[in-house]
């Protein structure tokens, strides 16, 4: 570290994570669930404009971006490179994505470093960071809206000018117009801004916020799409997953209770691992006589972070210290959970917190180099310290070294998924009739089977399924 | 001065389990394409009949397509579906691991036990499954009482 300095030294470890998990992206197939559709639905379209604008009839949701995207790489694979295509674009955005978080950082010190080292495990190993790299559909939304409000906020952090607002105000139309989540990108540029980032300046905001305002008119009065209604899906509640008809049973007289149970829940998932998809796992284990280290690993590294976030928080109040960037990570997180949180109102699932998962990892790091960085303590104190945030660290580790776990048993999955496809389609009678969708769909099984993959579905060793929930 | 010194040294340790998690993952992907297999999960099928046991389906396509017979009994190791080694055909393999997503994809890719071996199938396996996607594929005047074995 002597020779790169801290910010180097920051870089290099980041980008070590970030080819680990781009390997490991490119070592997968495709998926065939809520993908194989969409790309078959990519081939007859005639263009990504039709592609847009045809997306625009649909029912509660308003995502033209999300479908022209998939056109747009499909025509990219002329035919043949569609794992390349979609694959490499998956580990493109995942690459982006830890560098934008590195650079928001802005490592300076060798304390910095060791709170950023924390800072990555923490965002890697976070439950809501596997929805950004576990699936893809074919392109995975999730991880895009995180890219965007991560170039938000490092174009907040930035000196500004013209193309900041320009770039602000673009990130802002492609992510609302992707997934419901991308409004997320506009609370980041607002919050930002309030705490003192105005590298996107009062203009700026000012084109987001129309933006805004033309997203809720196109949405709610010219279109009237509204929002997903309770049969939408199934959610999780308490202790168990309930259908679409049991929670119209339920809660179908008083849908705001269910709605209140959804937002807590999500946020309450971001800070102490549970509920998790809105179901409280570790409680159920603990009654069910099944509790495992894996789910006390999730919750006791979880509870002792926020532990530390919020004590930071406090001292912060309690002083009266202006604003430093400890400070500002800690209110915009705060900020972007609240309003992750109220959009996951309708149902929840981990990866819809994958944005406010991304800013409580930035809030981490401000939290641990503040106490790393207290002056005035005894050499025993700040050793306490050390052990706390190490065993803090370890045991993120551990969880981040999972994802490795999960992108492996998913790539196998997707394979078998390919392999059962051919025969099921054609006992259902479902094997197309169109001589170019079956070369497209050979090409797409081809490309599946033939990719070399460690088997996890032979369960051995069994150690990494009692370490790491799958 | 010193004491900031000292502590700030004291603190790089925090840093050390993620750069070991980052080395390790890196190392074991770099190890992986070096030498083709996975250091945690290295059990590789052999043949056919262990792609089948191993419930892998890419594998056992993969050998069909490299010409591997589809009714061929071969070796299976132990320690996966028996504690010995032992001598199956793949629709047996798969039966013995209680896959019948594997068994069906074998049907699939042209697999036709004769009497013989599709009853050594059926009786290899208490899945229900299993026995499900086998009857469905029974060739004519075998019974499925096990007893006779």
């Amino acid at each position: 570290m002597s020779h790169m300095g801290p910010r180097g030294a920051t870089y290099a470890l980041a980008a070590l994570f970030a080819l680990a998990l781009a390997c490991d992206l490119l070592w997968m197939p495709i998926q065939v669930s809520d993908s194989l559709g969409e790309i078959l639905e990519a081939r007859q379209s005639p263009s990504v404009a039709t592609s847009f604008i045809d997306s625009f009839g649909s029912e509660a949701y308003l995502r033209p971006l999300r479908i022209a995207q998939i056109k747009a790489l499909f025509d990219l694979a002329e035919g043949r490179h569609y794992w390349a295509v979609y694959r490499g674009f998956h580990a493109l955005l995942i690459v982006a994505a830890i560098l934008l978080f590195t650079r928001a950082l802005r490592v300076r010190t060798a304390m910095d470093f060791a709170a950023a080292a924390v800072a990555l495990v923490v965002l890697i190993g976070l439950h809501t960071f596997r929805g950004t790299v576990q699936e893809a559909f074919p392109i995975n939304h999730f991880l895009e809206i995180v890219v965007l409000c991560l170039v938000v906020l490092n174009l907040a952090q930035s000196r500004g000018g013209i193309w900041v607002d320009v770039g602000a105000a673009l990130s802002f139309a492609v992510g609302a117009l992707t997934l419901e989540s991308g409004l997320l990108v506009w609370v980041v540029a607002v919050a930002a801004w309030a705490v003192g980032w105005r590298g996107i300046s009062a203009r700026g905001l000012s084109i987001m916020t129309v933006l805004l305002i033309g997203y809720g008119y196109l949405r709610f009065v010219h279109l009237a799409t509204g929002v997903p209604s309770l049969t939408e899906r199934g959610s999780g509640y308490l202790l168990e997953v309930l259908s679409p008809d049991e929670l119209q049973r339920r809660f179908g007289s008083q849908p705001l209770w269910f709605y209140a149970y959804n937002v807590l829940a999500s946020a309450g998932s971001v800070l102490f691992a549970e509920p998790r998809s809105g179901v409280f796992e570790t409680v159920s284990a603990w009654l069910n006589d099944r509790l495992l280290r894996r789910e006390l690993l999730l919750v006791a590294t979880s509870v002792v972070t926020t532990g530390i976030i919020a004590w930071t928080a406090v001292l912060h109040i309690a002083r009266r210290q202006p604003l430093g960037d400890t400070a500002r990570f800690i209110v915009v997180f705060a900020v972007v959970l609240a309003a992750n949180a109220t959009l996951s109102f309708a149902y929840t699932k981990d990866e819809i917190m994958s944005v406010a998962g991304v800013f409580y990892a930035l809030a981490a790091f401000g939290a641990i180099r503040d106490l790393a960085t207290s002056t005035g303590l005894r050499i025993a104190t700040a050793a306490a310290g050390v052990l706390l945030v190490g065993a803090v660290a370890t045991g993120w580790s551990v969880r981040a070294a999972g994802v490795h776990y999960v992108l492996r048993s998913q790539a196998i999955k997707h394979q078998i998924d390919w392999v059962e496809l051919l025969g099921r389609w054609h006992r259902e009678n479902r094997w197309p009739t169109d001589a170019v969708e079956e070369r497209l769909i050979l090409r797409l099984h081809a490309d599946a089977v033939h990719i070399k993959l460690p088997n996890t579905r032979i369960g051995r060793p069994d150690w990494p399924n009692r370490l790491w929930i799958e | 001065m010193d004491r900031v010194a000292a502590s700030s040294r004291l603190w790089l340790v925090v840093s050390v389990p993620p750069v070991i998690t980052a080395l390790a993952w890196i190392g074991t992907l770099a190890l992986t394409a070096m030498t083709g297999t996975h250091p945690i999960w290295a059990t590789t099928a052999r043949n056919l009949a262990e792609a089948a046991a191993f419930r892998d389906g890419g594998a056992v396509v993969r050998f069909v397509e490299a010409g591997q017979q589809i009714g061929k009994a071969a070796e299976v190791r132990g320690g996966v579906i028996r504690s010995e080694t032992t001598t199956l055909t793949p629709v047996e393999a798969a039966a013995a691991a209680r896959d019948e997503a594997v068994v069906q994809l074998l049907f699939d890719l042209g697999a036709s036990p004769d009497p013989a071996g599709w009853h050594r199938a059926f009786c290899i396996s208490d899945a229900s499954r299993v026995r499900e996607v086998l009857k469905a594929h029974r060739p004519p005047g075998v019974v499925e009482d096990c007893a006779q074995q």
